[in-house]
């Protein structure tokens, strides 16, 4: 019987904006909303400050070369040891390095930036039409998708766009690459899911949710989307053989949380699926079985929650800044 | 607050109404309060819980309803505020001067996050003494901001005479007789008496002030507060479809409407409240023995009539 342990615990100054892991798995960088950003170590949870965002953190990211990415409401971002640049006025909450870890993009207000490792400019796109909601890299890394208010704009690495924009109603909370560079999945402020074929440039909907959607997550076989938007996430099987890649083909509905989940996430080579809800529990499942294999949980309602790059430990941070690091144990 | 959500005022009013007198004051004064001020214009001096709405995004959230927008940037920085909580414990959103509060207000009740996590105090509409009658005169978005309100603070009586201000109630209350008004000078008002108000708690008194519902009907401006009463119980099912088709067609002119409702059989009372067509309900407390059960409805909005609204009602009754 597989089960989560807890293997550190730290308590930091404010509301856990954002957790991520070092490539190699030993370290944790943490956004806070004090402005603070911490490394800490994975095992036995000892960190020190190593960035700060006037302001508040918002996000971190490391490339997968281990340089760390920080962001925050100080309008600026920190890119490895550099000091920080200004992105633009506003806070600056998006931050996602390319697969190959050679391009960092950043996005404020309707704009967004390209940045290399070395913390130069690459380029910024034109002002797109609405604020900038989410960004996702291709799995190739040859498209970003920017959604936000009207649907969602693919830039080339320099932030050139490749297209005008995919528009339909609605504003676009999260986007989701499915590994086949083909599917899109968005998540809906409408409480609606798309996924488009953007090859195809055709979509199909899916409805029903009890909130808006900022949870998704591809399996890495592809052969899952899992949606949050309450509850209840609901894993949607897709066949890839399909002639419509873009439709489920059925769909599961994951019951064992009480309270809306805020994140899921697929072990990053693996089999496993977390999901972490507003109150603090994460539950592990296994699919396609519909009933979670095991949980824990973080003590305060949780913020921020990823995988460990060897999918075996779990960090979950909370809203008074507390943060938890669980392995799996059999 | 009860269930720890964090209220939030929404202050509306004319350029020169007295805006942001108050709020500087909101700001700079020693009250005790931490109050989360979000604007839409920067003021003159900055401060940290100041937060401005850099890019106005209002979408449409029922297809080809002018009425059901919401503001996509509101949601944004609420959603950001909420990783603050400890610092504040009340919002304070202000409108621009010609700006309809209606989306404002729907935000809340769209989004179930913000929902959960916050809750509309009051609609606050500061009125320039001294000017209003011309805004009123000139501007439909006067009166529609003196008709979203819970609170109306006539601002600058200094500048007016007693008898003149006297006739400026009185035409206040005509358009919306619902809403608390107070007399300021220099937007000097207790803050105590527009925030906490509790005006969207369905759990608050929604008891319909016998005075409202007593008035002949007889309305100088073409935006009013309608009160109906009918003894008899609704049928559910007429009074949802007929609901629904009221709001599809006349949404956009309902501002305001707020209730009790008595239905056939119901064990307890139904408590309505709604802006333009998002409308929510509940039930509420029990119908007890003695009780004069009764539907009680207040609808605020422009070119209604009110003699319809309550022949439309009485229709809905089993």
């Amino acid at each position: 019987m597989t089960a989560l342990q807890s293997i550190a615990a730290t308590q930091f100054g404010d509301y856990v904006a954002d957790v991520a892991w070092h490539p190699n798995g030993t370290m944790l960088a943490v956004a806070c909303a004090d402005g603070a950003v911490h490394e800490m170590l994975a095992e036995g949870g000892a960190s020190s400050p190593v960035a700060h965002h006037e302001g508040g953190a918002c996000v971190v990211r490391y490339g997968p070369d281990g340089t760390l990415a920080s962001a925050g409401a100080d309008g600026r971002v920190g890119i490895g040891p550099i000091p920080h640049q200004p992105v633009g006025a506003g806070w600056v909450e998006l931050l996602e390095w390319s697969p190959d870890g050679e391009v960092l993009a950043t996005a404020v207000g309707p704009r967004v930036q390209l940045w290399s490792r070395g913390g130069a400019m690459l380029g910024e796109s034109e002002r797109l039409p609405a604020t900038v909601e989410c960004l996702a890299w291709s799995p190739d890394g040859t498209q970003l998708a920017a959604g936000g208010h009207g649907g969602f704009t693919l830039l080339a690495r320099d932030g050139m766009p490749l297209a005008p924009q995919i528009a339909w109603t609605g504003v676009v909370l999260a986007l989701a690459w499915a590994p086949d560079g083909r599917r899109l999945a968005c998540g809906m402020q409408d409480c609606t899911v798309w996924v488009w074929d953007v090859a195809l440039g055709q979509a199909a909907m899916m409805e029903g949710f009890a909130r808006k959607v900022r949870e998704l997550a591809w399996s890495p076989d592809g052969r899952w989307l899992i949606t949050g938007g309450g509850p209840v996430p609901v894993a949607w099987r897709f066949e890839p053989a399909d002639p419509m890649p873009f439709q489920a083909a059925d769909q599961l509905d994951l019951r064992g949380h009480e309270r809306p989940v805020g994140w899921c996430g697929f072990q990053p080579h693996g089999a496993l699926l977390g999901t972490a809800a507003e109150d603090g529990v994460v539950i592990v499942w296994m699919l396609p079985a519909d009933r979670p294999v095991t949980g824990a949980t973080v003590g305060e309602p949780a913020s921020a929650c990823a995988w460990s790059p060897d999918g075996a430990r779990l960090a979950l941070g909370g809203e008074t800044g507390r943060l938890a690091v669980f392995t799996l144990v059999d | 607050m009860s269930d720890g959500k964090v209220p939030v005022t929404v202050l509306t009013g004319f350029l020169g109404a007295g805006k942001t007198t108050l709020l500087n004051r909101i700001l700079t004064e020693n009250h005790g309060r931490r109050i989360a001020v979000i604007e839409n214009e920067l003021g003159d001096a900055p401060v940290e819980q100041e937060i401005v709405l850099t890019d106005e995004e209002i979408f449409e959230v029922n297809n080809g309803c002018i009425c059901c927008n919401v503001r996509g940037d509101l949601i944004r920085v609420l959603s950001r505020l909420m990783k603050r909580r400890d610092r504040f414990d009340h919002v304070l959103i202000e409108t621009t001067g010609l700006a309809d509060p209606g989306p404002v207000l729907q935000t809340f009740f769209f989004d179930a996050e913000l929902r959960d996590r916050m809750e509309l105090d009051a609609v606050v509409t500061l009125v320039d003494a001294k000017h209003c009658e011309r805004h009123l005169a000139e501007t439909r978005e006067c009166a529609e901001q003196i008709a979203f309100a819970d609170v109306i603070v006539l601002n600058k009586a200094d500048l007016v005479e007693a008898g003149a201000m006297d006739e400026l109630e009185a035409r206040v209350a005509g358009i919306n007789p619902r809403a608390r008004r107070l007399r300021a000078e220099r937007a000097q008002v207790d803050l105590g008496e527009i925030m906490g108000v509790k005006a969207f708690d369905l759990d608050a008194a929604l008891e319909i002030d016998p005075g409202l519902l007593e008035r002949d009907g007889h309305h100088h401006s073409p935006i009013a507060s309608h009160a109906i009463r009918i003894q008899e119980p609704l049928d559910g099912p007429r009074f949802d479809a007929w609901m629904s088709e009221f709001l599809q067609e006349r949404g956009p002119d309902v501002f305001r409407y707020k209730g009790v409702l008595s239905f056939v059989g119901a064990v307890d009372r139904v408590l309505l409240q709604g802006v333009h067509m998002m409308a929510e309900h509940r039930a509420g407390r029990r119908w007890e023995e003695g009780d004069e059960r009764a539907t009680e409805v207040v609808f605020i909005g422009r070119d209604l009539d009110r003699s319809e609204l309550e022949a439309a009602l009485r229709a809905c009754t089993a």
